[in-house]
């Protein structure tokens, strides 16, 4: 299990710092595509799951997706 | 133009046989060679591998001045097979070819196997005419295993089954890994799902969520709380049945004096856990950090 720290502000001014933890699976689908699922468990989107083909995919990829999550529960 | 005809004569051949001593001479003009035979013969190509011999015995009937077959020679004169010089054992089947040769020259045999049981010997049999597997069965002793649809619940004890080790294995995720049992007990080693995380809010002055975690799926909850900032901060503690429903007050607003630790356990089970946090004093935020550690058991 990897983990990442997201940091994010909220219009009242109040910091979150998140830790993030994901597990990665490699696979390759039926078009030969290489690619990467990642899922995701944290506090307040408890999980989340993602798909990335393996070339684009790295830590920050990750977390401005997970920053989209965190947006949308987070006020 | 004239020609010439003249009659023809066939040709007529004397043969001659010949014993070592001179002892016979015999010269028969009816015994002619046949000339059926003379123009199949060429047919046959004699290899260095295979060399087709036809023997029929003859003998030579002073009286008749004849070559006879003798009776019964041509009752006996079958086909058989050598290997290596050996001739397999005639099976017992009467009036049955067990060997021929078709037109084409290939070779039909029909055979049947045999083996000794305990004092005498059987042959061996096919399952079925549609399956033609050769009919098995294992055995220890007198006890043979016995064979079932897997759909079976109830199994009569006084039938003997197939002992066999088998391998669980899981998926990690990247390989499948063999599942391990404990030493002393035998039984499947497993380690009880956890989860395990924190988060730290900062700056936090107007009530704030500043946790929201599913607990669903676990049993044993901890939460430790700590006021990492430098004033008093308000902490309560919410739990929910199911997610958007009744919010219930698990611990009420309670306050945490900059450095100082709340814990809490709760075994009972919630949907998820909320906690809120705010400045006990308006306009002197705070800061606070939450690790929590689940068990599914």
């Amino acid at each position: 299990m990897k983990s990442i720290m997201l940091e994010l502000k909220t219009d009242k001014g109040v910091t979150y710092r998140i830790n993030v933890q994901y597990e990665i699976y490699e696979y390759e689908n039926e078009k030969g595509e290489k690619r990467v699922h990642v899922t995701c468990f944290a506090p307040f989107i408890d999980f989340a799951e993602f798909d990335f083909k393996k070339e684009e995919f790295n830590e920050d990829v990750l977390k401005k997706n997970l920053l989209i999550k965190f947006a949308e529960v987070i006020k | 133009m004239s020609y010439t005809y003249r009659k023809y004569k066939f040709k007529r051949y004397e043969t001659e046989q010949k014993r070592r001593e001179e002892e016979t001479k015999i010269i028969d003009d009816k015994f002619l060679f046949d000339i059926k035979t003379s123009g199949i013969i060429p047919n046959f190509v004699l290899t260095n591998r295979v060399q087709p011999v036809l023997a029929i015995p003859l003998s030579y009937n002073p009286t008749r001045k004849l070559f006879e077959i003798p009776s019964g020679v041509l009752r006996d004169a079958r086909l058989k097979a050598y290997y290596l010089s050996a001739e397999p054992e005639p099976l017992s089947v009467s009036d049955f070819d067990f060997i021929r040769m078709d037109e084409y020259r290939n070779l039909y045999a029909h055979l049947k196997a045999r083996a000794p049981d305990t004092n005498n010997v059987v042959e061996l049999q096919t399952e079925s005419e549609d399956y033609k597997n050769l009919r098995v069965a294992i055995y220890d002793s007198s006890r043979r295993v016995h064979v079932e649809q897997i759909a079976t619940d109830n199994i009569s004890q006084y039938l003997y089954n197939l002992c066999t080790k088998s391998f669980l294995h899981g998926f990690d995720g990247t390989y499948w890994q063999r599942l391990r049992c404990d030493p002393s007990y035998k039984v499947l080693k497993v380690m009880p799902e956890t989860l395990s995380n924190y988060v730290e809010v900062s700056d936090i002055d107007s009530e704030t969520e500043v946790l929201s975690v599913s607990v669903a799926k676990w049993k044993s909850k901890t939460f430790v709380i700590k006021n990492t900032g430098t004033n008093d901060l308000d902490v309560k503690v919410i739990a929910l049945a199911l997610d958007g429903g009744i919010e219930y007050e698990l611990m009420s607003y309670t306050t945490l004096a900059p450095s100082e630790v709340k814990a809490l356990s709760i075994n009972d089970i919630w949907g998820r856990i909320k906690v809120y946090a705010k400045a006990t004093t308006s306009g002197n935020p705070s800061s606070l950090r939450i690790d929590y550690r689940f068990y599914a058991c």
